[in-house]
């Protein structure tokens, strides 16, 4: 059904009524004649038919000998919508232009995305992959997509594995890195463990060389804690990389002054610029900043995108001004980047007490920490070798 | 002589029928039966048709050659007439068979 109706609007076909005469006559008639009437229907004596164009010109004569009047109630198909703009060449013409664009462009790759990657930057893929013939604008057909992918491998070293998959005008190209070798420790230069800084010594438990102090003595910062130098059962000595825990308690004390009045950033313009994208044309509109944050939004339809988009990016424009706090803002504002800072300064330690005073004056808010902690306090430290003849 | 042939004819056809019956043929193949196919009340399929007597909305009435068949119903439609077959769709309520 749906293959006559599809036939039947490239080649044409008529609705047309036939009244007063003999009905049943005219269709034997037709019949006997070859024309294939099609949806015949008869409403209070009126029949409603649908013929193809060749089988309506030779229907005249039939319906004149059986006493019937036939009319056209509706044209459908291409053939009449051809002549009725056929003075139109206008039409035509941008028709068949519109066809030949579709055709050449959609064979032409609009899109490239990249997945799988993590430490090799898109642009870093993509800029290779142009190299190679991938780009946008190319032809899809073109592509040696096992060569490509050779050459691509050996530009890319971060790269293990890659494929490239062309379907439609969408070239997907999916990568796998390598996995980065660690970094192992193989350096083997003779050193002591000495300490880092004062302090009273609660655990040493030495790795590698020879324990140089005991749990529970104070000890100095610069003070020997663990040697690299080890003595066999035979009294000779060989120098090691020493290596172990010191953990000690210490005294730490911390300060930050922030000033009431101070210079700061502050974001004054957020400048808007766009690029307009037209198949392999990239058209700015305006001036076009060097940095910026972008964003590109391209027209698509069912998940199939168009080479027809938009870029916005947006620049910051900073400038310094003069920040006057008063007295509650700017210790709150201290209290913040004094705590920032200790969390960095205390990675790794375990705070046991804390004295923390804030000092406010007109001009400044100064806030002071002291602390006892719990640490690792060995360093390593070259040995320092003299060689004698 | 007209009423001679005409008892040919009768002999003829039921010569046909008897071969028919012995060599278990489908009856359709014969000359002069028509072959009807019902899809439900809604679409009935005529081969053999050899025209039609009455045309209108509720009944629908054909020439198969040794019978005329009568389709009676609402909103009849033929929706295909070509080669000896006719397809005839709507509410089809009853089939009658005249001679």
């Amino acid at each position: 059904m749906l293959l006559q109706r599809l036939l039947g609007f490239i080649f044409g076909y008529v609705s047309f009524t036939a009244r007063s005469g003999f009905g049943e006559r005219f269709i034997n008639l037709c019949r006997l004649n070859n024309i294939q009437l099609q949806n015949l229907k008869s409403q209070n004596s009126v029949l409603f038919a649908q013929t193809d164009i060749e089988s309506y010109k030779k229907i005249r004569p039939i319906a004149k000998k059986s006493g019937m009047k036939v009319k056209i109630s509706r044209k459908h198909g291409l053939p009449f919508l051809f002549s009725r703009h056929k003075n139109r060449f206008g039409l035509a013409v941008g028709a068949v232009l519109c066809a030949l664009f579709v055709l050449f462009f959609s064979t032409r790759i609009w899109r490239i995305e990249v997945t799988g990657n993590n430490r090799v930057s898109s642009e870093e893929i993509i800029a290779v992959f142009y190299d190679l013939g991938v780009y946008k604008g190319a032809a899809s057909d073109k592509i040696n997509a096992s060569e490509v992918e050779a050459a691509a491998l050996r530009k890319l070293p971060e790269i293990s594995w890659l494929n490239i998959n062309i379907s439609g005008c969408t070239a997907m190209i999916e990568v796998r890195e390598t996995v980065e070798k660690p970094e192992t420790d193989n350096d083997n230069t003779p050193v002591n463990l000495v300490a880092a800084r004062d302090g009273q010594l609660i655990i040493l438990r030495p790795f590698n060389g020879t324990a140089e102090a005991v749990a529970g003595s104070p000890v100095l910062k610069g003070d020997l804690l663990i040697s690299g130098i080890e003595e066999n059962k035979d009294l000779s000595a060989d120098l090691c990389r020493a290596d172990g825990y010191a953990v000690a308690r210490t005294n730490r004390s911390s300060e930050y002054l922030l000033p009431s009045s101070f210079k700061a950033a502050k974001t004054v313009t957020n400048k808007k610029h766009y690029t307009l994208h037209f198949l392999f044309f990239d058209i700015p509109l305006g001036e076009h900043p060097s940095s910026g944050f972008a964003e590109s939004s391209f027209l698509s339809i069912k998940n199939v995108m168009l080479p027809v988009g938009i870029t916005e990016t947006s620049t910051l424009e900073n400038n310094e001004c003069n920040c006057i706090l008063n007295k509650k803002d700017a210790v709150l504002l201290a209290t913040l980047r004094f705590s920032e800072a200790r969390l960095e300064e205390f990675r790794g330690m375990e705070v046991e007490n804390d004295r923390v005073s804030v000092q406010i004056n007109d001009n400044a808010v100064l806030i002071s920490g002291e602390y006892d902690c719990i640490e690792n306090i060995g360093v390593p430290s070259p040995i320092e070798i003299e060689y004698t003849h | 002589m007209r009423k001679n042939r005409g008892c040919r004819e009768t002999r003829n056809e039921s010569f046909m029928e008897s071969i028919s019956k012995s060599l278990d043929l489908p009856g359709d193949t014969l000359p002069g039966y028509a072959h009807i196919e019902l899809c439900g009340n809604r679409e009935a399929s005529v081969e053999g048709c050899k025209g039609v007597l009455e045309y209108s909305d509720c009944s629908v009435s054909l020439n198969t050659g040794r019978l005329t068949v009568k389709f009676c119903g609402s909103d009849l439609t033929i929706t295909a007439m070509q080669d000896g077959s006719a397809v005839i769709k709507g509410t089809i309520t009853c089939i009658d068979f005249g001679n």
